[in-house]
């Protein structure tokens, strides 16, 4: 239908994320966005600035 | 096909309408570069039929089309390379291709770094110095794209030059894992993290604002930021196996920009642990290397090379250097033609901002505020301080104190693009969609219009 198609033709609208905090930085694991690691988990840890 | 008016010959109007789409075939040789400047408001694409091709050490992929706009870039052949390329505003003739006399030291300067990573759990921390347009930057970025070529190491980037915004607006002092491919189609050398899936790769960066366009206007403020930075960068070493493995590199500014004696490189190899320099110098620049040498000798002893300055590099004028902290400032909020960000308006009362800014240390001669130079000054809201301003948002809340609004982590920028000083609002674009959170905010000296 026409939402459908609406929706299917919408780029990929994306925005920057805020930067992390540097008490979460100093913790952060690259590996967390190295996109190889996360083939296979259900669900990977996502850290998001603590705003 | 029609003629354009005023065109009575018809050979002439072909030659305009083939020239303009025509894609031209370029064979470049093993160990040449193609050096290309390409004109503002033009774009060059480029597409690798075959070989092995190179730009600030970053391969380009064979049948994929690149598109470049607004740069100098060189184009380094590592095995005969065939391309296609395509630019209305660059001729098809007297192209720059030079051979490449440079690549051979940085490739040994990079298996240089390799055995070192190799053979310690503690990488290299190497940092780079020269003098403007030696290659210094040029020589990072390429280090980072060898070093992540072939295994899975993570160097951590430093940049330490606020004119050079990498991973970040121009203006701050970073710090950035290195931890899958740059962006060679990106100026500030790929995206940081944004929401959703990308095509390429983003990075999460530290960012310490200093805002002020040099150096010497606040050198204090400068040491400072550069103090929260190594403190962040030691404390992720120790607690990142991975990256404390694969080392550091450090990207400085021109030598002109810090202090004569050297001191201050003596404080940046002290307080990130460095333990290898390069000096970008020529051969008749001898006693410029004998001089850094000697100070820096008791420091790192004789892990001091000097290597040529990089047959690829372009001298950059003030001018071009401005268009890069434009692009820079433009990356951060709208992304690049392949990743292409959606920022966000949002405004605000003028009673609902509250402002800091850095002392000017050089235009505040004289005055009582420069008793304590690391200081917060207010900013009174208006259109003639903020409109097109581009600000820092800081961790720290609205209400806090100026020097603990100077000790806080940064969250992120907003450019303001309108102060309407009757309704006494603002409306100011943010990179993250919401309400302006109630934040502190910093007021650097970077404007950007559309
Ligand atoms: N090998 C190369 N290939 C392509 N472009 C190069 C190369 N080396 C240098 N350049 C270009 O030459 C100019 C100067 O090089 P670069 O920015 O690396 O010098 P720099 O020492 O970092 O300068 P600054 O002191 O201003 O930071 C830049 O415009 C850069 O794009
Ligand atoms: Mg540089």
């Amino acid at each position: 239908n026409a939402q459908t198609n609406a929706m299917t033709s919408q780029k990929n609208i994306q925005s920057r994320n805020w930067y992390l905090h540097d008490s979460q930085w100093v913790k952060f694991n690259d590996d967390e966005i190295v996109s190889t690691q996360n083939t296979f988990n259900e669900n990977p840890k996502q850290t998001i600035a603590d705003v | 096909m029609s003629l354009l008016p005023g065109l009575t010959d018809s050979n002439q109007a072909t030659d305009l309408f083939v020239d303009a789409n025509e894609v031209h075939k370029l064979v470049l040789k093993e160990e040449t570069e193609w050096k290309v400047e390409i004109p503002s408001s033009s774009k060059l694409t480029i597409t690798i039929r075959s070989g092995i091709a190179e730009i600030f050490g970053t391969e380009l992929a064979n049948d994929v089309e690149y598109t470049f706009s607004n740069w100098k870039i060189s184009l380094s052949a590592v095995e005969n390379v065939i391309l296609e390329w395509k630019c209305p505003d660059i001729p098809n003739k007297d192209l720059m291709i030079e051979p490449n006399t440079t690549s051979k030291y940085v490739y040994n300067l990079h298996f240089g770094l390799e055995k070192m990573r190799n053979s310690s759990f503690n990488g290299p921390r190497i940092l780079v110095v020269g003098n403007a347009n030696s290659g210094k930057t040029t020589l990072c970025r390429t280090l980072c794209s060898y070093a992540i070529k072939f295994k899975s190491y993570q160097p951590l980037f430093i940049n330490l030059n606020p004119h050079e915004g990498i991973f970040s607006p121009p203006g701050c002092l970073t710090a950035t894992p290195i931890s899958d491919i740059l962006d060679v189609q990106s100026q500030t050398w790929g995206q940081s993290m944004t929401s959703g899936a990308t095509e390429l790769h983003s990075k999460q960066p530290i960012v310490k604002n200093f805002g002020l366009e040099n150096i010497s206007e606040n050198r204090s403020l400068y040491w400072d930021n550069m103090n929260q930075l190594s403190n962040a960068v030691n404390e992720r070493l120790q607690n990142d196996v991975i990256v404390q493995r694969s080392g550091c590199i450090l990207n400085t500014p021109s030598l002109s920009d810090l202090d004569e004696e050297f001191n201050e490189l003596v404080t940046i190899i002290d307080r990130f642990k460095v333990n290898i320099v390069v000096v970008l110098a020529e051969q008749d620049e001898f006693t410029l290397f004998e001089k850094v040498k000697e100070t820096l000798r008791p420091y790192i002893g004789d892990f001091l090379i000097r290597l040529p300055k990089l047959s690829g590099r372009f001298e950059a004028d003030d001018a071009y250097k401005r268009s890069l902290q434009r692009t820079a400032i433009k990356e951060y909020f709208y992304g690049t033609p392949k990743t292409i960000l959606s920022p966000y308006a949002s405004g605000a009362d003028f009673e609902e901002i509250t402002v800091w800014k850095p002392i000017n240390m050089v235009e505040a001669q004289g005055t009582t505020s420069t008793s304590n130079p690391l200081q917060l000054l207010p900013v009174t809201v208006d259109a003639s301080t903020l409109q097109h301003a581009l600000v820092a948002i800081s961790y720290a809340d609205r209400k806090s104190s100026s020097s603990e609004v100077q000790k806080a982590s940064i969250l992120g920028f907003g450019l303001i693009t309108e102060v309407n000083e009757k309704k006494r609002k603002i409306r100011i674009l943010l990179p993250v969609p919401g309400r302006l959170p109630n934040k502190a905010m910093i007021l650097t000296s970077y404007r950007y219009l559309e």
